[in-house]
């Protein structure tokens, strides 16, 4: 599952048509679309509101360790020195406020080119060196890393203003319009991102036997941790077949089971 | 090689750090204000960074040079280590790296000048003879075009007394520079082998024959060589199979010209293992006939001890007693 985190309604309209999300929520303080394998929040605007959304689609569900999440914040976003309209990942994430950084990671070469972004709490006139400049990056990667690691969280900024034309100029038609003409790159992210998320979620798939025996037993949840360790210890040693063999038919309870599965991986 | 680069603040003019960049013009360069911002942050996968890990370019400050853990020597008096890189560019499946380090970043330390003080102010400090690690947490030699590590200390050491020596060790086959000068005879050059077998656990790294010929090359050289057996690893019909490397590894480099061989157990720090056991799910590596003890991972004794035995036994046949170390 991929999540994508949008501040604006101009912004998202363009992805909600291409990856054709069905609106899922809108009273409950956000506004989520849903796809098959992508869902969408509208944030609004500033690093704040952009946090919370992003945990309230975690909080959604959707990620959890059984099915991590890949992270997208997608938006518009002024540079000193870029030309509008180019598409542009972030590598450094600067919260402006704090001065603390983020820094994305990328696993295979980038969909397109790539800055630092500073994360802004207002609107400002004059331009970082050489860095775009949003209002939500920072507060959404923070949060996001809480939930999935730093190689599947990035932020992709289209340019929207830049000294020559500048933000007043901006209309919200323009930011759909801006978005739309990036769509390619955005698929291109969006892909890579499912790539990898299908990667973590092989990795952290409970191992076979995982579920029969944990709704056989009421296990809590450190029992719940260490029978997905040892049966993964057991598949590892090619006993898996074993399992069948009325190994665990007997145990009494879960500690039972757990110790009867630990004692097939030491023999 | 590599997409991103990330620039230590305190490092970005360095000019070995210029050089470093020179060599990838097309990278991202990316500032940091401290490597350890990238390095060491939470919620990173080194299995995923491993895919295309980018290069971090810092300068290092305070414990440049570290006491060598206890069981990491080859018979001086005094044992140091220290990382002019953190992390490897090879990718073996056994190494404690992937435990250590939550990101698989290479970094590469620029200010070699800094250690040269801390490594002169050490080897002063104490009585009796003294060796330097140099690759404790990174293959000394693999990147050597790229950093110009070994050409930099063995200069340096090449001007210390006899007694102090530096051990570099390696996987690789980049030994271009140290033929292109005098042997140094306080410097050992050491090959980390393992038998052909086992090749898959070791994705990347030039075969068993290239290794042992770089090191017959360094020898007929005059350099001091070393070969290290450590870890050894578990097979199935492990003593035929490693019975043959040895044969192997001494029919190319004759034991009793040898500068050292160390030999040692699969063992992990048990930490370590649980992050690489979650890393590399589902790997009997990290399961088959290991045991804890002490928080440490390691094969259960009625394997350990046979194997080890063998290997030592097998070993002595070719090595003098005095030059064979157990590594612990």
């Amino acid at each position: 599952m991929i999540h994508v985190v949008v501040a604006l309604d101009c912004e998202a309209r363009p992805l909600i048509d291409r990856f054709d999300l069905r609106t899922a929520s809108i009273d409950d303080g956000f506004r989520v679309h849903d796809g098959e394998s992508l869902r969408l929040i509208v944030s609004g605007v500033g690093k704040v509101s952009s946090a919370a959304a992003t945990a309230y689609l975690q909080a959604l569900g959707g990620g959890g360790a059984a099915a991590p999440a890949a992270w997208l914040n997608v938006g518009v976003a002024g540079h000193a020195r870029a030309e509008v309209g180019v598409a542009m990942l972030a590598h450094r994430i600067v919260d402006a406020g704090s001065g603390r950084a983020f820094y994305p990671v990328f696993t295979s070469t980038p969909a397109c080119e790539t800055t630092s972004v500073h994360t802004v709490d207002a609107p400002r006139r004059d331009y970082p060196a050489d860095a775009a400049c949003d209002m939500e990056a920072s507060g959404f990667f923070a949060t996001a890393t809480r939930f999935a690691t730093a190689e599947m969280v990035h932020s992709l900024k289209v340019i929207s203003d830049n000294p020559a034309t500048p933000a007043s100029d901006l209309s919200p038609r323009r930011a759909t319009a801006l978005i739309e003409d990036r769509l390619d790159v955005v698929e291109r992210v969006v892909a890579d991102l499912a790539e990898l998320a299908g990667d973590a979620r092989r990795a952290s798939a409970p191992p076979p036997g995982f579920e029969e025996i944990a709704r056989r037993f009421r296990l809590s949840l450190t029992q719940r941790r260490r029978l997905e360790r040892v049966l993964r210890r057991v598949h590892a040693l090619d006993r898996g077949g074993e399992l069948g063999e009325g190994l665990i038919d007997g145990c009494r309870d879960g500690a039972a089971a757990l110790r009867a599965l630990e004692s097939l991986v030491r023999d | 090689m590599f997409d991103f680069v990330y620039l230590e603040e305190a490092a970005s003019d360095h000019p070995r750090a210029c050089a470093l960049l020179s060599r990838y013009p097309d990278a991202r360069v990316v500032p940091c204000e401290r490597f350890g911002e990238v390095f060491n942050r939470r919620a990173q996968n080194f299995r995923l960074q491993k895919r295309r890990p980018a290069l971090i370019v810092a300068a290092k400050h305070g414990n440049l040079v570290l006491d060598a853990p206890p069981g990491h020597g080859i018979g001086h008096a005094r044992n140091y280590y220290f990382s002019h890189m953190l992390n490897c560019v090879y990718d073996c499946r056994y190494c404690f790296l992937q435990g250590m380090y939550r990101s698989a970043h290479l970094v590469v330390f620029v200010n070699f000048e800094d250690f040269h003080a801390a490594i002169r102010e050490r080897s002063e400090e104490g009585e009796g003879d003294a060796c330097f690690f140099s690759g404790y947490d990174c293959d000394s030699l693999a990147l050597e075009p790229l950093t110009g590590f070994a050409e930099s200390f063995v200069e340096m050491f090449a001007a210390l007394p006899a007694s102090v020596c530096l051990e570099l060790r390696t996987k690789s086959v980049q030994i271009g520079r140290l033929l292109e000068r005098d042997a140094a005879s306080n410097c050992i050059v050491a090959f980390s082998l393992l038998p052909a077998e086992l090749a898959s656990l070791e994705p990347g790294v030039p075969s068993l024959s290239r290794r042992l010929d770089a090191a017959r090359r360094l020898l007929e050289r005059g350099w001091p060589v070393g070969v290290r057996f450590d870890p050894l690893i578990h097979c199935d019909d492990a003593e035929r199979v490693y019975g043959r490397f040895f044969d192997t590894v001494f029919r190319t480099l004759p034991g009793a010209a040898l500068h050292s061989v160390s030999v040692g157990p699969f063992r992990l720090p048990l930490d370590f293992h649980r992050r690489m056991e979650e890393l590399h799910s589902g790997d009997a590596l990290f399961v088959r006939g290991l045991e804890e003890r002490d928080r440490t991972v390691s094969y259960r004794s009625d394997l350990a001890e046979p194997l080890l035995a063998f290997a030592t036994e097998a070993i002595l046949e070719h090595v003098p007693r005095e030059r064979l170390f157990a590594a612990t």
